[in-house]
This record gives structure tokens, C-alpha cells and sequence, in this order.
């Protein structure tokens, strides 16, 4: 063959060759690129937003955990495979065969698992791990009714997961993609792309050491006097920030299964009771704002004896003469009784709505309770006399700790709040809430007088146990019997201590209400010493000077050391 | 292709050859070169969509560890662990803190 034949042929062989290759790039790269079958939509799930308390502690945050699914129809055992996992996940393995017996396609065996219970069951055929979001609670029961949880699905259920879900949702991105033969993803530009956008970041108005300082306090005292339950609300009297929301029982949001309604139900707000004799300072507050009443206008006290119509008021002791002041200060019911009778039920109703009770805070919370308060027009004189000493109306601890607020800040009633600010992940603010007036409820000057008043309460009068030297502790006590069936039970009581400090200026507000302490059921013993353990520990954490020059103090500090060694 | 050159009076001179465009072989090559850019920029456009892919995941992972490790810091900056251990060093909270100035 000649060369010119030989080569002409090779060339023409590579050529061919050459040619093929090209077109089979050609067809796969630029003809079957854009094949619909082959691009699929896949989702981005969003984070859920992380709750901080005010000083940035995380309280709630979001991390993948395992969940277990099982394919039954993969599984070649199951009865096997029933046991074995009832075992390694405790789980009854009766419900669990029923799954597995199910025909389906993909049944949950376990959500959230540990990754202990992960081991155990891992390689097993049938059986699949899928990454979910999970909430986690990272300092357990603290702050858990406030908190609330999260269900399965990412909803918020209770609490400020609940109050506050749209924000920390967020929202679901999606891109378009085509899955290479090693299962890696390639995101296909093509299509549109739209990231995840992850939930805001929510700041709280809590401060979880102050909280923690609360729930211990309330634990110890519901120990010491075998209470039932116990509450207590801390705020900021000017602002409204709500510093501290105790419940006790507690409640972990982490195990949120195995709670009942009325575990995470948040008792502080939900909650009426009978206030008793902390309800005497809103009685005074009306008597003075008034004008009806000067604090030493002197009252006679029946002798711990008084009877109206079918009734008998009581006093724990008998009183003769007593001045306003001291009516409030020994908590005298029969004095607090002609109180309201010089008032008028009339005008005791107007402040007793002015002061917020019979309705809702407005805290950003929800399932609160408005309390119960009777139309005036359905008053009888007995009911009037016993509304004055607290008894015949019902409030929340949120009510009562608003209430003296207003008492606290100078005669305004605030808005409670837990929300401080929502910001979004890169720190950008989206909502700021402000402290709001609802309206002003007693003039600075009667707000001044009965700040002096509740100090004369924890000096001279019920409330000695409260007291800590230098900070001037001003308060009320309260002792309030339980009814049932209409009446009131005698070794049933709600035992209470509302106050605030330093009384020139108050700093903070703190509500300790305690559910059938037993045997002693005094407010001024039971929750009066819990109020001044709080109070310590929130003069240590904020570093509070005493209102006394430091020359006093040490006086006093020495003449108590005298006192001790005699 | 040949063009020839005539003058005045007919008379020949010389010819000339011109090139004639193969049209067909610059469509090919065209092709070809079209082709050959489409597929570079198709190849990029996988790979950025592989790096895109990696990108995500990476962005997952440090998230998911950035929150991992608050929720550790949190867990163990807790009152409640923080009092469990300082029992166990005998530490206990002081009786009373009084303030002086």
C-alpha cells in the first residue's frame, strides 16, 4: 500500500475516532444536560432562634439530634427486631411490633435519641437514623414555665416558645440540585436558590442567676414548711422588666414528654388566690390618694372583735387605738375594715380597678388569668368589709407584684414584660419593647407616704423577718385563708410577703407567695425570711450599696455583735 | 480560485491566484469551538455547583458547632452545676454578705 494511502487511512481512523468522542461529549454535556427527572428540590431547614436571658446567658438553643424510622417493609424479623429494639431504645415492644407490622413505607421508632441509644442500635436492616432539629434547655428546670418547650414538628407549645414562635421559626430555604453517581449533591444555578432564613434571636428580660437565686429560695421553703406549691415574681418597678418568674413545682422543658398540663401550666400568671393582708397597702393607697384619710387619723380596733350584719371580723390580736399607719403596720383587719367604710365601696372599686386588678397585666406571656373581681353593685357591706383585708377577691402573684410597683415607681402602673429584644443572627435589632404606662394610679405623694408606711411595716410591725440592715426593706405580709365549698378552711392558707428596697428609691419589686405552708401559715414567718434571702443575693449580684453612710453601718454591725455575745 | 487580468486591447497579463474561503470548514471549526467553550463552562458551572454544595454543608457544620458549643458553655457555666461542684470542693455560700461602702 502506499504511504499516502496508509496515512490518509490512520488519519482518517482518528478522525473517526476523534469525531465519536466529540459527539458523545457533545450529546451528554450540552444535549442531556437539562434532563427535568434528574434535578431535584431540596429543602433547607431553618435554625430556630436561640432565647438569651438579659446578660446573653443562652436559656434555649437548637442542635441536630438523632431520630430513629424504621422501613418495615425491609425488615425480614419482626418480632426480632421488636425486642431488640424495646431493649436498646426502652421502649414497650408491643407498640413497637405493632409499627413494624404496619405495611408502611417509614414509621418514627424514636425521635430524639441519645447517642448512647444510638450506638445500640446502629447497622441494624430496616432501621434508619434521620438529623432533626432538637431544643435544648441548657439549664433544666430554670425559668421552664416561662420558657415553655418545643414540640416535635419545631412549633412552640407553651411559654415564649409559644408567645413568640413567628419570630423564632423562621423560614425554610430550598435549592435545586442533581445527585452525582457517588450521592454528592450538585447545586444546579439554573434553578432558583433561596437560602434558609434562620429564626431571630430572642433577649429576655430574666436574669437567670437572679432566677436560679429564686427557684432555690422557693424550694427551700416549700421544704422547711411542707407547702404545696410556691411563686414569686421579681420586677424592675420603673421599667416593668420582669427579673425573675418562679413556679415550684419546676418544670424541665427538656423532658417535656412525660409533663401533664398542670407541671409546665405557668402558676404565676394562670393562677388566682386570695391575697389577704397584702391587699391592706391598696386600700391605704385609695384611703390617701383620696383624701379621705391622713396616716395618723386614729381608728378605733373593737377590741379584735367586730361584727357586720351576720358576720364576725377578727383580728389576729386585739387592737384598741390604732392609727391608719398602724393598721397597715400590725394588719389589722377590723382597722382596715373602717378604713373602707370612711373610703366608700364605690371609690375602693375604682382603685382597686386603677391598680389593675380584675384584668390582664398585658404581659407578653399567654394564658393569663384576669383574677376575679366583683361588680360593686353586687357588693354587700360584708363582702365590702372582707374585700378590704383581701378576702372575697382573687389575683395572680403578677397582679400583686404590679400593684406595688405602682407603689414602688410613684404611682404608675407599668406593663410587665419578659421580651426585652429580638434581634436577627448577624446581632441587627428587628423589635425593641419599651416599658409602657398603662396610667397613673396614686400621686407621687401618696406613693411617698405609703413607701414609709410598708418601711414602718418590716421596722415595728409583721414583716421584722424581711428586714436587712442598710437597705431599708419596705413590705407588706400576708396570711390568707383557702376557701372551699364557701367557706374558709382554718389550716389552709396562702402565706405571702410583697415588697420592695431600698423604700427611698426602689430598686426592685419581689412577690413570694407560698401555698399552704404547714403548721405555721403567717406570711411574716414563712415568706418574709424567703424575701430576704432573695433580696441578699440580689444585693450581691448587683452589687448594691447600702442607703446608710458606711460609718452607720458599722455602727450597727457592732451593736449587733454586742447583742449576740449578751 | 483564478482570476485573470486583462488590460486595454484585450491583451493578457498574467493571472492571479485568490484563496477561496472554505466556508464549510470555518462552520466546523466554529462549531467546534463553541462547543469546546460551552462544555469548559459547563464543566465550571459543576464544579462551582460541587463547591457550592461543599459551601452549604460547611456553613451547616460550623453552625451546628458554633451552637454546640454554646449550649456546652451554658451547660457548664449552669448556677446549678456550678453550686454542684463547688459543694463537692466543701465550698459553701457564705451566711450573710454585708456591704459596707
Amino acid at each position: 500500500m502506499e504511504i499516502k494511502t496508509r496515512i490518509i487511512l490512520i488519519l482518517g481512523l482518528l478522525a473517526a475516532i476523534g469525531s465519536t468522542i466529540l459527539w458523545q461529549a457533545f450529546r451528554l454535556q450540552v444535549l442531556n444536560q437539562t434532563k427535568k427527572g434528574e434535578v431535584l428540590k431540596f429543602s433547607l431547614p431553618p435554625k430556630r432562634g436561640i432565647i438569651y436571658d438579659r446578660n446573653g446567658e443562652v436559656l434555649a438553643i437548637t442542635l441536630n439530634a438523632p431520630s430513629v424510622y424504621a422501613c418495615p417493609c425491609q425488615i425480614e424479623d419482626p418480632y426480632k427486631t421488636a425486642i431488640f429494639l424495646s431493649k436498646a431504645l426502652h421502649l414497650k415492644s408491643k407498640i413497637l411490633l405493632k409499627r413494624l407490622k404496619s405495611g408502611k413505607n417509614f414509621v418514627w421508632i424514636k425521635r430524639w435519641v441519645s447517642d448512647r441509644e444510638l450506638k445500640r442500635i446502629r447497622g441494624l436492616k430496616g432501621i434508619g437514623i434521620q438529623r432533626e432539629n432538637r431544643r435544648y434547655y441548657p439549664n433544666g428546670p430554670l425559668a421552664g414555665q416561662v420558657l415553655g418547650f418545643v414540640g416535635f414538628d419545631g412549633y412552640g407549645l407553651e411559654g415564649v416558645e409559644r408567645q413568640f414562635d413567628n419570630y423564632l421559626r423562621g423560614k425554610s430555604g430550598y435549592y435545586y440540585g442533581i445527585k452525582d453517581a457517588r450521592g454528592k449533591i450538585i447545586i444546579s444555578p439554573k434553578f432558583p436558590f433561596r437560602p434558609a432564613e434562620d429564626g431571630y434571636n430572642l433577649f429576655l428580660t430574666l436574669d437567670h442567676r437572679i432566677q436560679y437565686a429564686v427557684e432555690e429560695a422557693l424550694a427551700r421553703v416549700i421544704k422547711k414548711w411542707h407547702a404545696k406549691a410556691g411563686y414569686a415574681v421579681i420586677i424592675e418597678p420603673h421599667t416593668g422588666e420582669v427579673l425573675a418568674l418562679a413556679n415550684y413545682p419546676r418544670f424541665n422543658p427538656n423532658n417535656f414528654r412525660r409533663a401533664r398540663a398542670k407541671d409546665y401550666r405557668n402558676h404565676v400568671i394562670t393562677d388566682t388566690f386570695e391575697p389577704g393582708s397584702t391587699f391592706k397597702p391598696i386600700l391605704a393607697a385609695a384611703a390617701l390618694d383620696r383624701g379621705v384619710l391622713k396616716p395618723y387619723d386614729i381608728i378605733y380596733a373593737e377590741n379584735g372583735r367586730y361584727r357586720i350584719d351576720d358576720a364576725i371580723i377578727h383580728d389576729i390580736k386585739p387592737f384598741k387605738w390604732l392609727s391608719a399607719q398602724q393598721v397597715i403596720v400590725y394588719s389589722s383587719n377590723i382597722g382596715a375594715v373602717k378604713i373602707g367604710e370612711i373610703l366608700g365601696k364605690k371609690a375602693f372599686y375604682e382603685y382597686i380597678k386603677r391598680f389593675g386588678f380584675g384584668q390582664k397585666t398585658g404581659i407578653d406571656l399567654g394564658g393569663e388569668s384576669k383574677g376575679l373581681l366583683r361588680p360593686v353593685r353586687t357588693w354587700k357591706r360584708v363582702d365590702a368589709a372582707t374585700i378590704c383585708f383581701g378576702q372575697g377577691i382573687s389575683v395572680t402573684a403578677l397582679q400583686l407584684a404590679t400593684a406595688y410597683a405602682a407603689i414602688a415607681n410613684g404611682g404608675k402602673l407599668i406593663r410587665p414584660f419578659v421580651v426585652k429584644r429580638i434581634v436577627d443572627n448577624k446581632g441587627k435589632i428587628v423589635k425593641v419593647f419599651k416599658p409602657k404606662i398603662r396610667n397613673r394610679v396614686i400621686s407621687e405623694r401618696t406613693a411617698k407616704r405609703l413607701r414609709e408606711i410598708l418601711r414602718e411595716v418590716v421596722l415595728e410591725g409583721t414583716g421584722k423577718m424581711a428586714e436587712i440592715d442598710g437597705y431599708e426593706i419596705a413590705g407588706k405580709t400576708g396570711t390568707a385563708q383557702k376557701p372551699k365549698n364557701g367557706y374558709y378552711q382554718r389550716n389552709k392558707a396562702i402565706a405571702s410577703f410583697v415588697g420592695f428596697f431600698p423604700a427611698s428609691d426602689p430598686k426592685v419589686v419581689i412577690a413570694i407567695i407560698i401555698d399552704e405552708p404547714r403548721p405555721i401559715r403567717y406570711g411574716g414567718i414563712v415568706a418574709a425570711p424567703a424575701f430576704r434571702e432573695v433580696a441578699l443575693d440580689i444585693i450581691w449580684k448587683w452589687h448594691l450599696s447600702p442607703c446608710i453612710s458606711p460609718i452607720e453601718m458599722t455602727r450597727i454591725l457592732q451593736s449587733k455583735q454586742v447583742a449576740k455575745k449578751e | 480560485m483564478k482570476t485573470a487580468i486583462w488590460v486595454r486591447h484585450n491583451r493578457y497579463i498574467k493571472t492571479i491566484k485568490r484563496h477561496r474561503i472554505n466556508w464549510i470548514f470555518v462552520l466546523v471549526l466554529s462549531i467546534i469551538l463553541i462547543s469546546f467553550i460551552y462544555l469548559t463552562l459547563s464543566v465550571k458551572n459543576i464544579q462551582i455547583g460541587y463547591q457550592i454544595s461543599e459551601a452549604l454543608e460547611l456553613q451547616k457544620e460550623l453552625i451546628e458547632t458554633n451552637h454546640a458549643l454554646k449550649l456546652e458553655w451554658s451547660q457548664l457555666t449552669s448556677p446549678r452545676v456550678l453550686s454542684r461542684k463547688a459543694r463537692v470542693f466543701g465550698l459553701v455560700p457564705p451566711q450573710e454578705i454585708i456591704k459596707i461602702k
